[in-house]
């Protein structure tokens, strides 16, 4: 048993560690593809709610409009920011210096924010309410409601995620125009603190 | 002679270091249960406020600037996927 689960460690450890090197800027796009649509999600439904007047339980972004269940699903919510998280810790080895600060930002951003999707995923399990509330409830919802508290998490980890990812392709381009003969290269750098593009 | 810094801790000190992440936890969960619930907390659907919102100046702001945002980013990501889906970016091992 012991044995599996380190056996088990030492391959996510080991698909890290791959992840962070040669394709490392591939495996950023494709994430940040998706967060990319999330984000614009959240912001649709914002604008459903508070430009156009919608009731929020009718506001469920551009998908809603077509699957409304997807908006209210407690499920697919702790889901995607439990993989949201676990791609903020899985690329984090491939970015350093100042990128690595704001990604490290967002990440512990998303720590929070997955913390209260933690809570509502329980509570929508158990049935238990935290303070009392008919429905489930997440800690920072006790000053901001739900639509308008979700977007500013969306945004505060969107934002340094966005900064980190423009520092960190600015400094790859960079580094390409300063040493074109080492264009060969991988964009994405080792888990250790290194230049971009290492040798083999 | 052994090093005091390495030599393991008395077994009272090692059970509070374990013991203080679950009295964390069960501190935290006692001041949950005990705040009082919000007006918002009553009288809707799972999940969701019925509310219809007035739309206050910070959040038409937040909402207006990401949409200016998005696209701008969205526009800079397409680029670089193209980069890096068309052998614009380099990879390593690869030889030209």
């Amino acid at each position: 048993m012991a044995g599996q689960t380190f056996s088990s460690v030492r391959n996510l450890l080991s698909f890290r560690e791959r992840l962070n090197g040669a394709y490392h800027a591939h495996a950023l796009w494709l994430y940040m593809v998706v967060v990319f649509g999330h984000w614009l999600e959240h912001i649709a439904q914002a604008y459903q709610v508070f430009v156009l007047h919608w009731p929020a339980v009718d506001a469920g972004g551009v998908l809603g409009l077509w699957f409304p269940e997807l908006a209210a699903s407690e499920v697919l919510h702790f889901a995607y920011n439990l993989s949201l998280l676990a791609g903020l810790w899985l690329l984090r080895p491939g970015f350093s210096d100042r990128a690595r600060l704001w990604w490290d930002l967002a990440l512990v951003a998303q720590g929070w924010h997955f913390f209260e999707h933690f809570l509502l995923q329980v509570q929508w399990l158990t049935g238990v309410f935290l303070f009392g509330a008919d429905h489930q409830i997440g800690i920072l919802q006790l000053w901001i409601p739900r639509v308008e508290l979700h977007l500013i998490y969306n945004t505060v980890v969107f934002i340094p995620m966005m900064v980190a990812m423009v520092l960190h392709f600015r400094r790859a381009r960079r580094e390409m125009a300063a040493h074109p003969d080492r264009a060969t290269r991988d964009a994405g750098s080792s888990p250790q603190r290194s230049p971009l593009w290492q040798d083999r | 002679m052994s090093d005091p810094q390495n030599a393991p801790p008395a077994p009272g000190r090692r059970l509070n270091r374990r013991r203080r992440p679950l009295l964390f936890i069960l501190l935290l969960v006692l001041f949950l249960l005990l705040l009082p619930a919000p007006a918002a907390a009553h009288g809707g659907p799972a999940g969701a406020e019925t509310h219809v919102a007035s739309s206050p100046f910070w959040i038409l702001t937040l909402i207006y600037t990401q949409l200016l945002l998005a696209p701008l980013f969205g526009g800079w990501l397409l680029v670089q996927g193209v980069r890096i889906w068309t052998n614009g970016w380099p990879r390593r091992g690869d030889v030209h």
